[in-house]
């Protein structure tokens, strides 16, 4: 049942998406922590972070399923280092202003952040949903077979 | 799974396998909700099940498979991104599938109970 791996395994798939949207928040939680450090480590404002996903493929699989293979789940593909500009503020007493009184500061977008941050708490709620039918639905099979 | 041997048990098990199927597409679906570029996919047969229900033997035949889902991409001329995955309609999809396994569950339980009295009663 489930195709040739059983229920079980259907909840494998929903475990690679609440690994992936919580390791997002993570990614999220930090550029909004970070949105006014106009000195990081090395010295520049903070450059904001993006985690971009991947649908995952079990490649190792064989299936009667045609198709079965491309249901393992979602993978980050990769976290990037955001090469837009940093945002230009005029402050002249800053620390960290030029000559001419800008101040660097960090290309975050709070907003958009958070708008970020509910879109993965969403699909991280949706994912735990499935994960108790999956439960449910395991729990019912059990109870047929024991009659 | 459950091998009882008459026709309503094997459409029942072939029932419970699409269920199980859908079930795994719909979690893949949720899944993918965020992933850039990602299609929905949903379960197809590879032969009308309804032409089949004329003998058992064709029944356990249909093969199921898993296909990017034909909704015209309705949900990918909303996104940016053109993910087709529409959040609401998967959540919808995920409860319906839900409560059509464990119907099906239920008739085979009760199916197994009438078996299990047959064969224990004096």
């Amino acid at each position: 049942m489930g195709g040739d791996k059983g229920l079980f395994s259907i909840m494998d798939v929903s475990a690679t998406a609440l690994y992936a949207e919580r390791m997002r928040m993570n990614v999220i939680a930090n550029n909004i922590a970070n949105a006014n450090t106009t000195h990081a480590a090395d010295g520049k404002p903070y450059r904001k972070q993006s985690v971009i996903f991947t649908s995952k493929f079990d490649t190792e699989l064989k299936s009667a399923i045609k198709g079965m293979d491309e249901l393992a789940g979602v993978e980050i593909k990769e976290i990037k280092t955001s090469k837009e500009p940093f945002v230009r503020l005029y402050i002249p007493g800053h620390p960290d202003a030029n000559k001419d009184g800008i101040v660097l500061m960090p290309n975050v977008n709070v907003s958009s952040e958070l708008i970020d941050m509910i879109t993965a708490s969403r699909a991280y709620d949706a994912n735990l949903a499935m994960v108790r039918s999956v439960r449910d639905m395991m729990n019912r099979t059990i109870g047929a077979l024991r009659g | 799974m459950f091998n009882v041997i008459d026709k309503s048990s094997i459409l029942l098990n072939k029932m419970l396998d699409i269920t199980a199927l859908k079930q795994r597409v719909i979690a893949n679906n949720i899944a993918n909700v965020n992933t850039p570029g990602y299609q929905r996919r949903d379960v197809s047969f590879d032969s009308e099940l309804k032409e089949s229900l004329r003998d058992s033997e064709s029944i356990e035949k249909v093969g199921l498979k898993v296909v990017i889902s034909n909704d015209k991409g309705a949900e990918a001329a909303l996104r940016k991104d053109k993910n087709t995955v529409n959040m609401d309609k998967e959540i919808t999809e995920l409860m319906k599938n839900t409560l059509s396994y464990n119907t099906y569950i239920e008739l085979m339980s009760k199916k197994f109970r009438l078996i299990k009295d047959a064969i224990s009663s004096r």
